[in-house]
């Protein structure tokens, strides 16, 4: 028990040495060995994930952008539309205005014709029995002559 | 009476198994036959352990091994600091060796550290460990200046040190595991049945692995303060 053995504290210690260097080999090493690999997998994975984000923040960032741009120029096109039309909204109009006054002038002129052609109608009628009129006056003055006398 | 102080001294007497016969007979204590039990369970445990670990999809045992391995890492980190990492697989041995040489008393082998030839060897290796991590942390010069740290008047403590150190680790252990041990053999010769299982709970086990811990937490401390 107390008795203190100098080759029994040599075996010892060889014991020991020994045994540390089983451990290290066999037992802390892999372990510790693959719990970093496990670390630098995940840390890997945490910086693989955020060149992803990076990467998605930058495409969305283009993407806005892009769209931005299509947005005007679509505004753009819009006006330009809406100019043309207002263009052609007028030049329409106006060739209406133009057409309908040909029309009311040729109608005048027809108008104007016709009733120039009922006036002289009228007229060469109105002649015709002012003639007749007359005829017949003269006509019945004759025989109210002849009865008279 | 006089049959149980004999059984008990039996017991306590480390017997000498096997006699190399070179110079003059080197006589092996059943301590280092006992040791080489406990370094052959370790190894074979350690081999078996850590076959087929894997990266991914952690089993039950790999996480458990990897939780036991990686906390007694993390604690030795704390106490000997960045500079101490290469010495931390010697103080995990030192943790599973004493761990389990404390324990063994449970499978009817007698404890090596009963032994005080096996207390004195793991102190002599705690204390030259404790200063050689000194001396190549700080180069001669440094070294032999932390002797006289933090006043020059400290000299002859710190030198003290230098042999209270591993006398109090060695003494300690061996004084726990021997006393538990008388203890429980005398528990056992009072209440034969069921008593000495609660005791043995704390008397083997529990102190067993509180002087395993004590023992190694001192020597990460002793390091970490020769590191500084």
């Amino acid at each position: 028990m107390l008795n203190i053995n100098f080759w029994n504290i040599v075996f010892t210690i060889i014991n020991v040495l020994v045994l540390y260097w089983l451990m290290k080999k066999f037992l802390v090493k892999p372990v510790l060995g693959i719990m970093e690999k496990r670390e630098q997998l995940i840390q890997g994975q945490l910086d693989d994930a955020k060149k992803n984000q990076e990467q998605a923040l930058e495409l969305k960032k283009q993407y806005e952008t892009r769209i931005e741009s299509a947005e005007k120029e679509a505004k753009e096109i819009m006006l330009q539309a809406k100019e043309q039309a207002q263009g052609e909204k007028s030049q329409i109009l106006e060739e209406a205005q133009a057409e309908s006054e040909r029309l009311i002038e040729r109608a005048k002129k027809n108008i104007e014709n016709q009733q120039e052609r009922a006036r002289r109608e009228a007229e060469s009628q109105i002649a015709g029995l002012a003639l007749m009129a007359a005829r017949k006056i003269l006509k019945s003055g004759e025989t109210n002559d002849a009865n008279s006398q | 009476m006089d049959a149980f102080v004999e059984s008990l001294l039996e017991e306590l007497n480390c017997e000498v198994v096997f006699t190399i016969p070179i110079f003059g007979g080197i006589p092996v204590m059943e301590s280092v036959v006992v040791t080489w039990i406990i370094m052959a369970v370790l190894t074979l445990l350690s081999i078996v352990l850590v076959r087929n670990l894997e990266v991914e999809n952690v089993g039950r045992k790999q996480l458990m091994l990897e939780a036991a391995i990686g906390g007694l890492y993390q604690f030795f980190d704390g106490c000997v600091g960045r500079h101490g990492r290469r010495y931390i697989p010697y103080l995990i041995t030192a943790a599973l060796y004493i761990g389990l040489a404390n324990l063994i008393g449970l499978f009817g082998f007698k404890p090596p550290t009963k032994d005080l030839n096996v207390t004195i060897a793991l102190a002599l290796i705690s204390i030259i460990l404790i200063e050689v991590a000194g001396f190549r942390q700080k180069g001669l010069k440094g070294f032999l200046k932390s002797f006289a740290q933090p006043i020059a008047i400290m000299l002859p403590i710190n030198i003290l040190e230098l042999f209270i150190r591993p006398l109090s680790l060695c003494m300690r252990l061996f004084g726990n595991v021997l006393g538990s041990f008388v203890v429980m053999e005398l528990i056992k010769l009072l209440v034969p049945a069921v008593v000495p299982v609660a005791f043995s709970l704390y008397f083997d086990i529990f102190d067993g692995l509180i002087q395993a811990y004590v023992f190694v937490f001192l020597t990460s401390l002793f390091v970490g303060e020769a590191l500084e």
